[in-house]
C-alpha cells in the first residue's frame, strides 16, 4: 500500500489526463518535425529548379546577344536585357518572398528587389542561409558550368515556419479541443466503472450484524470478484467466530448451572441445620462444590483463551513441561490411588511452553480421572521420525471406537464416562495442538487391558517448524 | 517427631524443591554428604521412614521421576 488516502476517482482521472497530453504532445512534436523535413525538402528541391529555370531562360538572351553567337563566355550583354519582360514578370509575382541575382565576370548583373544585399559572388555552388535585418533567408546558388555566370535563387526562411507551423497547429489544435470533451469522457467512465464498487460498499454498509450471509458473484463485474470473494471469506471466518461465542456462551452457562444449583442447596441445608458436625461436613461439601464451579470456570477461560489465541514464537521443553504436569497432578493421584509412572529421557525441545503443559496436564488428569484405584497412568515420551510422540495410557473403561471423533468438542462426555471431569480437558488438548501444529489419536490399550491410549503427535522444531498436514 | 539423620536429610531436600520430582539419584548425591556409605536402599528406607511418621501423603512418588513433597494446597 503506497496511497494511504486520497479519492482513486482522481488518481484515475490525473493518470488517464497525464497520458492523454503526453500523447498530444508527442504526436505535435511529431508532426512538427515531420512536416518541417519535407518542406524543407520540397521548398529547396523548388529553389534547385529556380535557379536552373533562370538559367536556361537567360541562356537563350545571351545567345542572342552574343557577337558571333558562337562564344557565349565572350558575350556582353545588357543587364536589362538578360531577361525578357515576360520572364522578368513572372519572376516578379515571387518578389516579395522569392530573391533571384545573376553574376557574370564576378559583378552583379541582375537581381530582385528584394534578398540580401551581396558586394561580391558567392564561391561554391548549394544552400546557405544567409541573416538580413527584414529576415532570413534560404539561398540556392549555382555556377553556369564553363561560365562565369552564378545564378542565385533564395526565399524567405519565415515561409516555410509558417507552412510548418499551419500543418501542426492543424494537427494539434483538434486534439487540444478534443481535450475537455475528453475529460469528460473519461471523467464519466471512470465514474461509471466505480459505480459497481460504489454499489457493492452500499450493500455491504446496508448488512446488519447478523446477516453474514456471502454476497453473489454474479451482479458484480469480473475485477470485483476477488474482493467479493474476499469479504465473503471474512463473512464466514466471522459467522464462524460469532456462532462459537454464541455455543460457547449457551455451553457455559449451561454448565454453570449445575454446580451453582448444587452450592445454592448445600448453602440452603447450612442455614436450616444446627448440629455443628453436620454443618461443618455440609460446609466442607460446599466449599468443594465452589471449588468445581471455580475450576470449571478456569477451564472454560482456558478454552475461551486458546481460541483467541494465536501461536506463539515461544519455545519450550515437552519433557519439563509434561513432568511439571505430573508433578501438579500427583496429589490428585495419590487421593485417587492412582500410581503414576514415567519413561523419556533427554531433551524435547518444542513450542510455547504454556501449550505444552495444557495438553500434558488435561491428558494426565483425564486418564487420573478415569483409572480406577490400584491402578497405574503410564506417561511415556519418545522420539520418532521427525516427531515427539507423548502417550497418556491409564486402566479406566476407554473411549468407544464411535465416540472417539467427537470427544474433543467441548462438553462432550462419553457415554462409559463417570461424571469426573469439566468435559473440556480434550478440547483444550485438541485447541493447544492446532496451535502446536500436533495432533492427537485416542487408541485401545495395546496390551490385553482395557483402557485409553491416548498419543499425541508432535512436529519436532528443526530444521524448521512445519506442522502435520492434515 | 523424631528424625533419622538420613530421613532429615531426605525430606530437607524434598522440602527445598517442593512441587518437583526429585530423582532416587540426586537425593543419594545429597545424602553422600551426611553418611559415607550409602546402600541401594537407603533413600527407600529414609522415605518408608518419614511417611511412617509424617503421613502417606507427605512424600508422593512416581516411577521414573522420583518422589516429591507437594505444594501446600
Amino acid at each position: 500500500m503506497t496511497r494511504a488516502s486520497g479519492s482513486l476517482l482522481a488518481a484515475l482521472f490525473g493518470r488517464v489526463g497525464l497520458l492523454f497530453a503526453v500523447i498530444v504532445l508527442a504526436v505535435g512534436s511529431v508532426a512538427f518535425i515531420t512536416a518541417q523535413r519535407r518542406i524543407d525538402e520540397i521548398y529547396d528541391g523548388q529553389l534547385i529548379i529556380g535557379a536552373n529555370v533562370l538559367r536556361a531562360l537567360m541562356a537563350e538572351e545571351l545567345r542572342q546577344q552574343g557577337p558571333n553567337g558562337a562564344e557565349e563566355t565572350e558575350l556582353q550583354v545588357d543587364d536589362s536585357a538578360l531577361l525578357s519582360p515576360e520572364d522578368r514578370a513572372a519572376f516578379d509575382n515571387y518578389a516579395d518572398w522569392r530573391m533571384f541575382r545573376v553574376w557574370r565576370g564576378g559583378m552583379l548583373v541582375l537581381r530582385s528587389d528584394t534578398g540580401p544585399v551581396m558586394t561580391a559572388p558567392p564561391i561554391s555552388d548549394g544552400f546557405a542561409d544567409q541573416e538580413t535585418p527584414q529576415g532570413r533567408w534560404r539561398v540556392y546558388t549555382l555556377h553556369v558550368p564553363g561560365k562565369p555566370v552564378v545564378v542565385q535563387v533564395g526565399e524567405r526562411t519565415n515561409i516555410r515556419l509558417v507552412l510548418v507551423r499551419g500543418i501542426a497547429l492543424g494537427l494539434i489544435l483538434p486534439l487540444l479541443a478534443l481535450i475537455p470533451t475528453a475529460g469528460v469522457l473519461i471523467w464519466l467512465g471512470l465514474q461509471d466503472g466505480l459505480k459497481a464498487l460504489r454499489t457493492l460498499i452500499a450493500e455491504i454498509g446496508r448488512r446488519t450484524m447478523r446477516d453474514l450471509s456471502p454476497l453473489a458473484l454474479e451482479p458484480w463485474p469480473r475485477d470485483l470478484h476477488p474482493l467479493v470473494r474476499s469479504i465473503n471469506r471474512l463473512f464466514a471466518r466471522i459467522d464462524r467466530a460469532l456462532g462459537n461465542e454464541r455455543r460457547f456462551l449457551d455451553d457455559a452457562a449451561h454448565q454453570l448451572r449445575t454446580p451453582l444449583a448444587a452450592v445454592k442447596l448445600q448453602a440452603q441445608l447450612i442455614a436450616r441445620e444446627d448440629d455443628p458436625a453436620e454443618r461443618r461436613a455440609l460446609t466442607a461439601q460446599l466449599v468443594a462444590g465452589v471449588d468445581r464451579a471455580a475450576a470449571l470456570t478456569d477451564r472454560l477461560l482456558t478454552l475461551a483463551g486458546l481460541e483467541a489465541r494465536q501461536a506463539t514464537g515461544e519455545s519450550g521443553d515437552l519433557r519439563r513441561e509434561t513432568v511439571a504436569a505430573i508433578a501438579d497432578l500427583a496429589p490428585v493421584a495419590a487421593r485417587r490411588g492412582v500410581e503414576l509412572s514415567f519413561e523419556g529421557e533427554g531433551a524435547f525441545p518444542s513450542g510455547d511452553p504454556m501449550l505444552l503443559r495444557l495438553v500434558a496436564a488435561n491428558l494426565v488428569e483425564n486418564a487420573i480421572n478415569h483409572a480406577p484405584a490400584g491402578s497405574e497412568v503410564l506417561v511415556r515420551l519418545a522420539r520418532r521420525a521427525e516427531a515427539y510422540e507423548l502417550s497418556v495410557m491409564d486402566a479406566g473403561p476407554g473411549i468407544a471406537a464411535s465416540e472417539r471423533p467427537r470427544v474433543t468438542e467441548r462438553f462432550f462426555r462419553g457415554s462409559s464416562a463417570a461424571s469426573i471431569g469439566s468435559g473440556l480437558g480434550l478440547s483444550i488438548v485438541a485447541e493447544s495442538l492446532r496451535l502446536l501444529g500436533g495432533r492427537l489419536e485416542l487408541r485401545d490399550r495395546p496390551d490385553a487391558g482395557s483402557g485409553l491410549w491416548a498419543m499425541v503427535k508432535l512436529p519436532e522444531p528443526q530444521p524448521q517448524n512445519a506442522a502435520f498436514p492434515d | 517427631v523424631s528424625l533419622t539423620a538420613k530421613e532429615f536429610k531426605v525430606l530437607a531436600e524434598l522440602m527445598r524443591r517442593v512441587g518437583r520430582f526429585v530423582s532416587k539419584a540426586e537425593l543419594e548425591t545429597a545424602l553422600y554428604d551426611a553418611a559415607a556409605e550409602v546402600e541401594s536402599n537407603t533413600i527407600e528406607v529414609a522415605v518408608y521412614g518419614l511417611r511412617r511418621k509424617l503421613g502417606s501423603g507427605v512424600i508422593l512418588t512416581a516411577r521414573g521421576l522420583g518422589y516429591m513433597v507437594p505444594q501446600p494446597e
